[in-house]
């Protein structure tokens, strides 16, 4: 496990404060709050009558909760957690709070502990039976172990986090001590909400910022306990701290606190991307190998997906194409229906979709496989309904993605199939085994390429964003492979900074296209470097001369290009394959810059949703 | 939160509109320079304010304004660092402190991301970033994730990694004062810093300028006035039955909009400011207090300064009028500039259909154009001198 976000919270309130279930309300609230950090399972546990009473689940949070009831938890003491897997399975008993064997201690926990394996034999050997396969689990038995040799809770529950190594942020509550909320923190953030006859913890301020702007920010090696009334806290060494004086006013709007100093998850996702793009790189497994295999034994190969996982397809079948010579072709989800006699035995499918629920893509995979058809999965939601319903699927590693407007999993995306084509190209005999381990270790340079357009050239897209908040159309041009990118592009602009914009090849652009271009019309040109270099001079030279305002994303050394545009962002040399995952990133910024400067909410642009699951 | 805000100095790049002006009291729609800068901290609960002065207008702007809110320390020596070191007593007893440069305008939302980031970072270091085309011109940040690695005032080391400026508002822990005592830098006291403690982003996207150069103070107008959602207009303002007022305006108490003016905003127009008979005001242009327009005249994208004037029959376009400059009847500004003259902080809102750069005439206070005047594009016109 190298990249794991989750979301911890707990709250305990005098038995006066309202009804018995308000506490859990409160908690599932919270955790609506936190579904940012991840949205894979659910789960809370409370203590109620000396007793501790776990609910939990695999899903969304309104879909556990509409199964069983998080909110309807009595007590007065409630943890919550919301959970974001890479590795291994989202399940019901994967789900945290995690209980000991006597089932009077519950623990949740954002990080990971390292030394888990050999903490759950030493665990095992003593009698301890584990349920999940988690490494939270350890620390719950740990407690249960030594609260027989403690007097006290809190003196159990610091000699169990002595033995534990790795990052943590955890919440802990023991039936013998219900009014009582243990924590701790080390590399995992961890803050105290100072409420009125009601404490709190969270991952994040805005989970409890309904209840109360004060604030403690829990340090890294800090334990200590939360009852209604009090705070406890200890730094390292054991000495107690001055709670009183930690206490911050917070004076903001909740949203703005989960975004790690940025103002738009957009912008926050943009930046992640070499992060996104090392972490799929690492998680490339067998999967490839198993997908590539059943492409090899295809009678034909098919793409299928909607919006921008669309484009993505459309760089994987020319990749297939181009590459290992099989004829491949990309479909739009939701016209399916075009292909529902053609498609069947012998065939493969490959689906692509972020959420991994996408309707029309779900709805689509299901027909060609009752027909017969072999289905593969791109998908950055582990488990989710397409992946379950597919023979193999390969994830990205994109981590949990806010923002409306896709970034990091479109990039992620295009990484995965590229990286599939070489396999499959390889194992046609298409590409020398040289060759493929030359292109693979071009892709491997994706993160550090990213990182450096994104600082170097963020300056001028912010620029070129405001000067595309005048306009109210811009065309996108590329070729080959180019044009999936330049489609992008122009979905990008189109959705979050409402501007009308469309992509064409760029030698199709004479055939109609061009009619519409006056002094001052915006065109992005996208140049590879590739055998399309020299055309793509004679598109911008036909713009230019209509008066267009020619932007170019071009490679380093074509100063012959370069003098023709009003504005160019050049990227190095790079092989194709890897040249689509850089030059989405500089359209993308444009994109979202356009929408700041026309005072648009890059995160949730207008009509539209994350993940469509209606038809 | 305790702030140090600096606003002295002398503003060198800013001449002539500095000449003997404070440019923290150059006004941009309405408002001091710095009181875009006390505004957003107060906001974002930045409201314990050191203001460090080196003019006494500035610290009698602050004392009425903001007293309730900001002391006033004289800097003793030059430059940042003697700055800084002038309020130290302030802040001997403090962890971390919030320092802000009294010359940025920006929305509040900025100075509310530093202060969030600051909190949710666990009580780090902040230094706030924003991607500029031009960065050689400020402090550049070297970023790794959300992560400040490097600090560096020297463009040609990180000109082609970074185009990050420093945002010129940060929250740093006291110790910098003592960086500062042992005769570092400020940059090179950020760059110790940001190698000591980790030091995160506070990552800007919105509008930001620099109040650096004479027509930063158009760049400002553009932006702040771009952003107007709503128009303004003082049931004290005088407005002529006859007069035509478009797209969102603020039209302050006592202002007299006479018969015939058209003004089309974005557009602002200050308290007792004077538009004469049939004068066009265009877009992005600010009449600040007191300043008047004469009759028959066109003004685009201008700031006239408090109490400035311009007589009848006048074209002024991308300029500004210093406090109390006079220009006389029938003067005619040029504005665009040739193709190879290189100025540093292009104008935003420039480029996109004729790609034309644009800048007129800079007037510095009580500076004076003779009537008829043809001036000819970036003039500068030093203060009380008359031109030609």
């Amino acid at each position: 496990m190298n990249y794991v976000a989750c979301g911890i919270i707990g709250v305990t309130a005098r038995k006066n404060r309202g009804a018995s279930s308000r506490i859990a309300e409160i908690v599932k609230k919270g955790l609506e709050k936190l579904e940012y950090r991840g949205y894979d399972s659910v789960g809370v546990a409370a203590i109620y009558d000396n007793k501790i009473v776990v609910r939990k689940g695999k899903g969304k949070l309104s879909e556990v909760n509409r199964r069983v009831k998080l909110d309807k938890v009595l007590g007065w003491t409630v943890v919550g957690h919301t959970r974001w897997a890479t590795h291994g399975a989202p399940s019901d008993v994967n789900a945290h709070p995690h209980i000991d064997c006597s089932g009077r201690i519950a623990v949740v926990h954002n990080g990971i502990i390292q030394n888990y394996v050999e903490l759950k034999k030493e665990l095992t050997s003593k009698g301890h039976h584990f349920r999940s396969e988690t490494d939270t689990e350890v620390l719950a038995h740990l407690i249960e172990e030594y609260l027989e040799e403690e007097s006290g809770v809190f003196q159990a529950f610091k000699r169990a986090l002595r033995r534990v190594k790795g990052s943590y942020a955890f919440g802990v509550i023991v039936a013998d001590e219900p009014d009582k909320i243990f924590f701790a923190r080390k590399d995992s953030p961890l803050v105290i909400g100072v409420g009125e006859g009601m404490n709190f913890i969270a991952s994040d301020i805005p989970a409890f910022l309904e209840y109360t702007r004060n604030v403690i920010i829990v340090y890294d090696g800090e334990v200590g306990f939360i009852t209604p009334d009090s705070i406890y806290l200890e730094d390292e060494s054991g000495v107690p701290i001055d709670v009183k004086a930690r206490i911050r006013k917070i004076d903001w709007t909740p949203d703005m606190a989960k975004k790690e100093g940025y103002p738009h998850f957009m912008i926050k996702e943009i930046h992640e991307q070499p992060r996104a793009l090392r972490d799929t790189l690492r998680g490339l497994d067998e999967s490839v190998e198993k997908a590539s295999e059943l492409i090899l034994e295809a009678r034909r190969v098919y793409f299928v997906a909607a919006g921008t996982s669309y484009h993505a397809c459309l760089v994987g079948d020319y990749l297939l194409n181009v590459l290992a010579g099989i004829p491949s072709l990309s479909m739009i989800s939701s016209e399916y229906k075009k292909y529902r006699r053609s498609i069947g035995e012998g065939d493969v499918v490959i689906a692509v979709s972020q959420s991994g629920e996408t309707i029309d893509t779900l709805m689509a995979i299901r027909v060609f496989k009752k027909n017969g058809a072999k289905v593969i999965s791109v998908s950055n939601i582990v488990d989710s309904a397409i992946p379950r319903e597919s023979h193999y699927t390969i994830y990205t590693r994109a981590g949990p993605e806010i923002g409306v407007a896709a970034t990091k999993t479109f990039t992620t995306q295009l990484l995965v199939l590229s990286w599939l084509s070489l396999s499959v190209a390889e194992k046609m005999g298409k590409l020398s085994r040289d060759k493929v381990e030359k292109l693979r270790k071009e892709l491997e340079k994706a993160p550090s390429l990213v990182s450096d357009i994104i600082a170097r050239y963020e300056g001028v897209t912010k620029k070129l964003g405001e000067e595309l908040m005048n306009s109210s159309n811009a065309f996108y041009l590329g070729r080959g492979i180019g044009l999936p990118i330049a489609m992008e592009g122009a979905l990008k602009l189109k959705e979050i900074a409402y501007i009308h914009a469309e992509a064409y090849p760029a030698g199709e652009s004479k055939h109609g296209p061009i009619a519409l271009v006056e002094p001052g019309f915006p065109v992005v040109f996208l140049v590879f470097e590739d055998e399309w270099k020299r055309h793509m001079l004679g598109n911008i030279e036909e713009m230019k001369a209509r008066g267009a305002y020619a932007i170019g994303v071009i490679p380093e050394g074509s100063d012959f290009i370069e003098e023709r545009l009003d504005k160019a962002i050049v990227i190095p040399k790079l092989e194709p394959i890897v040249g689509t995952i850089v030059y989405s990133v500089p359209l993308q910024l444009i994109a979202y810059y356009a929408a700041v400067a026309k005072g648009y909410d890059p995160d949730k642009p207008r009509n539209l949703a994350k993940t469509v699951t209606v038809e | 939160m305790k702030g140090l805000v600096l606003a002295g100095g002398k503003g060198l790049n800013m001449r002539p509109l500095s000449q003997d002006y404070p440019k923290v009291l150059l006004k941009v729609a309405g408002k001091p320079v710095i009181d875009y800068v006390l505004e957003g901290l107060i906001s974002a609960g930045v409201d314990d304010l050191v203001v460090v002065v080196s003019d006494e207008r500035v610290e009698e702007h602050i004392v009425r304004k903001w007293g309730m809110y900001a002391s006033v320390v004289y800097q003793e020596g030059e430059g940042l660092e003697a700055a800084i070191l002038s309020a130290l007593e302030y802040f001997k007893n403090f962890k971390h402190f919030v320092l802000a440069y009294g010359d940025i305008i920006a929305p509040r939302d900025f100075y509310k991301l530093i202060l969030d980031t600051y909190i949710n970072a666990g009580e780090n270091p902040i230094l706030s970033t924003v991607p500029v085309i031009d960065v050689e011109s400020y402090g550049i940040a070297i970023i790794e994730g959300n992560v400040i690695a490097d600090v560096s005032h020297e463009p040609s080391k990180l000109l082609k990694k970074s185009s990050y400026a420093l945002a010129g508002a940060y929250v740093l822990p006291t110790k910098l004062f003592d960086y500062l005592e042992s005769n570092y830098s400020l940059p090179d006291a950020l760059s110790l810093l940001v190698k000591e403690e980790k030091t995160f982003m506070a990552h800007w996207t919105g509008y930001w300028i620099d109040i650096g150069y004479p027509w930063d103070i158009i760049a400002a107008n553009c932006y702040v006035l771009g952003n107007l959602k709503r128009s303004l207009i003082s049931s004290r303002a005088k407005i002529a039955s006859t007069a035509i007022i478009e797209g969102p305006v603020i039209i302050e108490e006592n202002a007299v909009i006479d018969h015939n003016a058209v003004i089309k905003g974005p557009a602002y127009i200050g308290k007792g400011a004077f538009i004469g008979m049939n004068t066009f005001i265009r877009k992005y242009t600010s009449i600040e207090e007191g300043a008047v327009v004469g009759a028959f005249s066109e003004i685009k994208r201008s700031s006239f300064q408090a109490e400035s004037s311009a007589g009848s029959y006048s074209l002024i376009v991308d300029s500004v009028l210093g406090f109390r400059a006079v220009m006389e009847p029938r003067v005619t500004v040029l504005s665009a500039l040739a193709e190879d003259k290189r100025i540093l902080r292009e104008l935003p809102l420039q480029g996109i259909i004729k790609k034309k750069r644009k800048l007129g005439v800079f007037m510095g206070p009580e500076s004076r154009i003779k009537a008829g005047s043809i001036i000819q594009p970036f003039t500068l016109i030093d203060a009380k001198s008359t031109f030609p």
